[in-house]
């Protein structure tokens, strides 16, 4: 692979330890501007902890993370999301006792311009229209889908270079995370770079310009799609079912 | 018909007391999980600002009390919470002990362990007469000026962008982060909040005793803590509406409890308590049913 940019997140010798336990244990990867990039595994892979890292929710124990060539790592969440990051965690957050309206403003905390955030509110609405039906509407009530969409619009209020999906498809009828995947690649349309983690292996890496393979807290493998393998070979690598390739 | 009107004005009164001490704890504990007795602390404090400043006007011993107060609580934070956010709950609880121990220590020091003079104006002492119905004037202003601050303080969180910011972070601090909002400011914030509250309490409280002393925060913060569990200890209506049930119960016990009965007051109180929690343990209000704030 030529690199003729430099990334827009590079991720260096990752570790992460959770007490005696470490999750995460020399992960590297990046993304390119403009690139989709997936991130599958099993379950306890590392790939909610790594996100985690990066998103500033937990402290690194070794290796490097920087944005735009400059270390971010260590940094608090709330500056974290000022340089241009956007998590949405896995099980979506949704702020239940706020409106949907508020959930995104809350979204923008960091923009000062309120017209700009006049304009992302309105698109987020033209986006998500039900979103817009539902403004004032206390979140708890909107429905697995709805709040997933919530999510996702409330974390590109923050106007996002980079986005951080985890597990976007999870609990959702298969009718709706269609429509989570169309979302994805309109986004990535938009010029929006997003790193995706998914248990949808074969559909998150079919989608992706490259993809990482994690299990048990290291990358396993890593390309394009067409290099790890299209389907069936791709889910065996991913259930683990073949023996572990370093990359 | 005299007598139901007097009891529920001394009753609404003593739940106005009561919320206050209740909504002063409940505001740290909704963002930060801390059950801050330091709150105790504030209050001593700000009734001896109200002593030392006994020859000033009322409006600038008001001022220099409320000023006081929120520097303390924000000093506290910055000092003794800081360095142990996200620590376990009874860290918590014990670091707020040991400061409250240190400063009523700090008082005794200062101001002697005897009582100390720290008068309101004469005009206090009046009655609003309202045909046979007498209201101590101090009772009045109770009722009126926790009225406005249960008011503005609910305007506050629902209409502003920084109540919005307190009421993310007290459903889900981690979630309001990561959305940009600056940690250190929203608990610098609530402790500003609790420093006021902690303020009024001490300035309404004075105007009944007169005097202060080292211990004089530890009663309200007690019917505090205990009319916030009542209530719900993470919802701030719930602190409000535990602070009026506690304190209406008890005026009602005093009044209408016969009077070899009465001395005991406080212990059919806590009885009622003790029925209402095993019944509910999350208290009246609890944050799966409803908003926390
Ligand atoms: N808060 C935590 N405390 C302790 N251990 C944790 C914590 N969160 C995760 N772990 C452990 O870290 C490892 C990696 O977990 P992580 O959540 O990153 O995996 P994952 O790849 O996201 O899995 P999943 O697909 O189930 O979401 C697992 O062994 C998990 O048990
Ligand atoms: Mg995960």
């Amino acid at each position: 692979m030529t690199e003729t940019t430099r990334p827009l997140l590079d991720v260096q010798d990752l570790t992460v330890a959770y007490g005696t336990l470490t999750a995460v244990r020399g992960v590297s990867l990046y993304v390119q501007p403009g690139e989709i990039v997936a991130v599958v595994g099993p379950n306890g892979a590392g790939k909610t902890t790594t996100l985690s890292a990066v998103a500033g929710l937990l402290r690194p124990r070794g290796g490097t993370i920087a944005f735009h060539g400059r270390s971010i790592d260590g940094e608090k969440p709330e500056d974290v999301v000022r340089r241009g990051i956007a998590l949405v965690r896995e099980g979506r957050h949704i702020l239940t006792s706020l409106t949907v309206e508020e959930n995104l403003l809350l979204g923008a905390t960091c923009r000062p311009d309120r017209e700009q955030v006049r304009r992302s509110l309105d698109e987020q609405f033209s986006r998500f229209p039900i979103l817009a039906e539902r403004r004032s509407q206390h979140a708890g009530y909107l429905s697995g889908g709805e709040q997933q969409q919530l999510a996702i619009a409330r974390a590109l209020m923050s106007s996002p270079q980079l986005l951080l999906l985890d597990e976007p498809s999870l609990g959702l009828a298969p009718r709706i995370v269609d429509g989570v995947f169309e979302t994805i690649v309109a986004l990535r349309e938009d010029g929006l770079s997003i790193l995706l983690v998914e248990q949808n292996a074969t559909r998150a890496v079919e989608m992706s310009d490259r993809a990482y393979v994690m299990g048990t807290g290291r990358v396993t493998r890593s390309g394009t799609p067409e290099a790890l393998g299209e389907g069936g070979g791709m889910a065996a690598e991913y259930l683990g079912l073949e023996p572990e390739v370093t990359p | 018909m005299t007598a139901l009107i007097q009891a529920a004005l001394d009753a609404v009164y003593l739940g106005s007391l009561f919320a206050l001490y209740a909504l002063g704890v409940a505001m740290i504990f909704g963002i930060m999980r801390l059950i801050n007795f330091a709150h105790a602390s504030l209050i001593t404090v700000g009734a001896y600002a109200m002593a030392v400043t006994a020859n000033l006007p009322l409006v600038l011993r008001i001022l220099v009390t409320v000023a006081v107060c929120v520097l303390l609580a924000l000093l506290l934070e910055f000092v003794a919470f800081r360095g142990l956010r996200g620590a376990d709950p009874a860290t918590l609880l014990v670091t707020s002990f040991a400061v409250s121990v240190l400063l009523t220590a700090l008082c005794e020091a200062t101001f002697g362990s005897l009582p100390k003079a720290s008068p309101l104006d004469d005009w206090f002492q009046l009655s609003w007469v309202f045909g046979s119905v007498y209201v101590p004037t101090l009772n009045g202003v109770t009722i009126i000026v926790t009225a406005l601050l249960l008011i503005g303080l609910s305007l506050f969180l629902a209409k502003t962008r920084w109540g919005t910011h307190m009421r993310a972070a007290a459903e889900d601090f981690t979630t309001a982060r990561m959305l940009g909002v600056r940690a250190n400011r929203v608990i610098m914030l609530a402790f500003a909040i609790s420093g006021v509250l902690a303020a009024v309490a001490a300035i309404l409280l004075v105007g009944t005793t007169g005097t202060v002393t080292p211990i004089f925060g530890l009663a309200p913060v007690l019917y505090g803590l205990i009319a916030a569990v009542v209530g719900g200890l993470s919802s701030l209506r719930g602190a409000v509406l535990g602070g009026f049930a506690l304190g209406i119960t008890s005026q009602l016990l005093q009044s209408f409890l016969p009077g070899d009965l009465r001395p005991f007051r406080d212990a059919f109180l806590f009885a009622a308590v003790f029925l209402l929690l095993v019944v509910r343990p999350q208290g009246l209000i609890s944050p799966k049913q409803g908003e926390r704030i």
